[in-house]
């Protein structure tokens, strides 16, 4: 597997070293505990006894694993983490304390085992515990944080190709190679019709090669530019599609994101049009309002879409997120029985006083 | 010789257009219906029963796969399937992997001849064999349907928690692979990375299993996204993807692999 992420094997030889950690300051405890008792210190029973006890602690360890996994220190905040650990100390001890004496009691059991006083015992145990699930948590925190600044590094990188890339994936293939069909039945019948379509095709097709996600055209070229569109779909779909484009003229002069709309039309058309028999409506409309202008999509589908169906509305949102931060909304209701509708929310702004 | 009744499902005019056009060239073929969308086609193809059938994939209220793969199982003496898209790439991969009949827009004359006569040595290799009513069914082609039809039922994409407490969606189309993060599976698309939480059991199920394949117990692949295979110790192989990771196969898991890229 991968050099960067913890495998198995890793984790267990951070238990072994964890266990034996515990090994020594179990140890130490031990030896103070004797000198506090005033008992001869001797190594024989230190090491054997030591080992027996932690090899009742063993067990514990996976287990801690698994609840510093289950509950992170980044996502569950210090305090129900603090709380979590404290309650896995407790319950450790509990279980070491309980299966101890179970090892100690078995018939042929060496009677060299330290006998400490029961609260070292706990104390001991408890240190032991703590120990194992520090290190075991950072571990794990230390392993995220790497990831993550891993993930910022390349986030960085791919933010300019993701830029590029943007824009030009507004231009579906289903929808290019449509058009190029129709076309070529169109040059059999009616060649004009046929030139038209290339036209258009081309003009959306420079458009959106041209453009990058940031790049701001006044109002009225959008709309040119949604017309080119609607036009290759009403030669397509004919009597079927019904679009009404109501833009007051005295907005032109506005700047909105290139190509802003014509990705929201196809999504209002896949579910008005593609997916239903007979006729669909879609409505286009451009207000202005007290906070700049809205730029609405409405079709009269089913009403059943969902928000991430198809590309158009996820990079909408990050190119608006782009473009005006915070200064910008963007809605998307679904109605059973009415339809579907994008409504978004940008500050006004003109060639002057904009970028 | 008996001409080929063939029905005509398209939802735009202009591509239906064609389809006339160049099944006019053909004196042996008869055109006995056409459908607009997949509920009108499939009543179409039940009334009139044609030898053919050429199904858009994209279609309102039923898509041709549905169509095609309900005709072929109600129907005694099923049409013989061919289907036409203009970019449904899925369902292409399937098609070749099976060789199943299928026209790209736009449709040239060339590619509809092949298809047709292809299909008249089927129809005519069937009606000389001993079981016609059998030799309807194509196996194959019922379980590429299936398929596409499981396909087609999977999430599109799937939803992250970003660390503002926001939730984004990342397109299945663009998950290059994913390895297991202990309660999570984390996706690598495009360079980035994003956990999901998800047993990976859970989340292979949820992935088209014509694109990805699960190589070891912690590492789903996406084959289009496998630059070089090569072997290693024990009947494992080393999978090296586009982006330079490297991964191990388990004996467990490798035949997937195996069976994909075969």
């Amino acid at each position: 597997m991968r050099t960067n992420t913890w495998t198995p094997r890793t984790w267990w030889t951070v238990f072994l070293i964890a266990w034996l950690l515990l090994l020594v300051v179990h140890g130490l405890q031990v030896v103070l505990s004797m000198i506090g008792l005033g008992a001869t210190v001797s190594a024989g029973p230190i090491v054997v006894g030591g080992i027996l006890d932690m090899v009742a602690f063993a067990p514990a360890l996976p287990f801690l694993r698994w609840i510093a996994l289950r509950a992170p220190l980044e996502r569950v905040g210090a305090w129900r983490f603090s709380a979590r650990a404290a309650g896995v100390i407790v319950l450790a001890i509990w279980f070491s304390t309980w299966l101890m004496p179970a090892l100690l009691t078995l018939p042929h059991m060496p009677q060299l085992v330290v006998r400490g006083s029961w609260l070292g015992k706990q104390i001991a145990a408890g240190l032991a515990l703590t120990l194992a699930f520090t290190v075991t948590t950072l571990g794990e925190l230390l392993a995220s944080l790497r990831a993550r600044e891993r993930q910022a590094l390349q986030l960085e990188s791919s933010l300019t190709s993701a830029r590029l890339q943007a824009l030009q994936a507004q231009l579906q293939p289903h929808f290019l190679f449509n058009t190029l069909a129709a076309i070529a039945e169109l040059v059999h019948g009616d060649s004009e019709a046929a030139g038209t379509m290339l036209t258009r095709l081309s003009s959306l097709l420079r458009a959106s090669l041209r453009a990058d996600a940031t790049s701001q055209i006044p109002l009225r070229e959008e709309v040119a530019l949604l017309e080119e569109y609607l036009g290759i779909m009403r030669v397509r779909h004919g009597p079927r599609l019904e679009v009404t484009v109501d833009v007051p003229e005295s907005l032109g002069d506005i700047m909105v994101p290139a190509m802003l709309l014509q990705p929201l039309v196809e999504n209002a058309l896949e579910h008005g049009i593609s997916r239903r028999a007979g006729r669909g409506a879609v409505t286009v409309s451009v207000q202005p309002v007290q906070e700049g202008i809205a730029l609405m999509v409405h079709d009269d589908g089913p009403g059943d879409a969902v928000e991430g169906d198809g590309v158009g509305l996820s990079n909408t949102r990050r190119r608006l997120e782009a473009l005006y931060g915070t200064a910008h909304d963007l809605q998307f209701v679904s109605v059973p029985g009415v339809g579907t509708t994008v409504r978004i929310l940008i500050p006004r702004t003109t060639r002057e006083r904009g970028v | 010789m008996m001409p080929l009744r063939v029905v005509v499902a398209e939802d735009e005019p202009l591509p239906r257009a064609s389809l006339r056009r160049l099944l006019a060239a053909h004196p042996n073929v008869e055109i006995v219906g056409e459908a607009e969308q997949g509920i009108e086609a499939q009543a179409l193809i039940e009334s009139v029963r044609p030898d053919v059938a050429i199904l858009d994939i994209r279609m309102p209220e039923r898509d041709g796969i549905d169509v095609a793969a309900s005709v072929l199982t109600t129907l005694e003496e099923p049409p013989a399937i061919v289907f036409v898209t203009a970019f449904d790439e899925y369902a292409v991969r399937a098609f070749d992997l099976h060789a199943v009949d299928y026209l790209l827009k736009p449709i040239d004359a060339e590619h509809l001849g092949r298809a047709l006569s292809r299909v008249m040595a089927r129809i005519a290799a069937r009606r000389s064999a001993l079981t016609p009513a059998l030799g309807g069914l194509d196996p194959a082609l019922l379980a590429v349907l299936e398929q596409l039809r499981v396909e087609r039922a999977l999430p599109g994409r799937f939803a992250v928690r970003d660390a503002k407490g926001g939730t984004y969606w990342v397109k299945a189309a663009d998950i290059d692979w994913v390895d297991a993060q202990s309660n999570y599976v984390r996706l690598h698309a495009k360079g980035q990375q994003h956990l999901v939480r998800d047993t990976m059991k859970a989340f292979i199920q949820k992935l088209s299993p014509t694109r990805f394949v699960r190589i070891h117990r912690s590492a789903i692949v996406n084959v289009d996204f496998i630059q070089r295979v090569e072997p290693y110790v024990h009947g494992e192989q080393v999978v090296t993807l586009r982006d330079g990771t490297r991964l191990r196969t388990s004996r467990l898991h490798g035949a997937g692999l195996d069976r994909l890229l075969r």
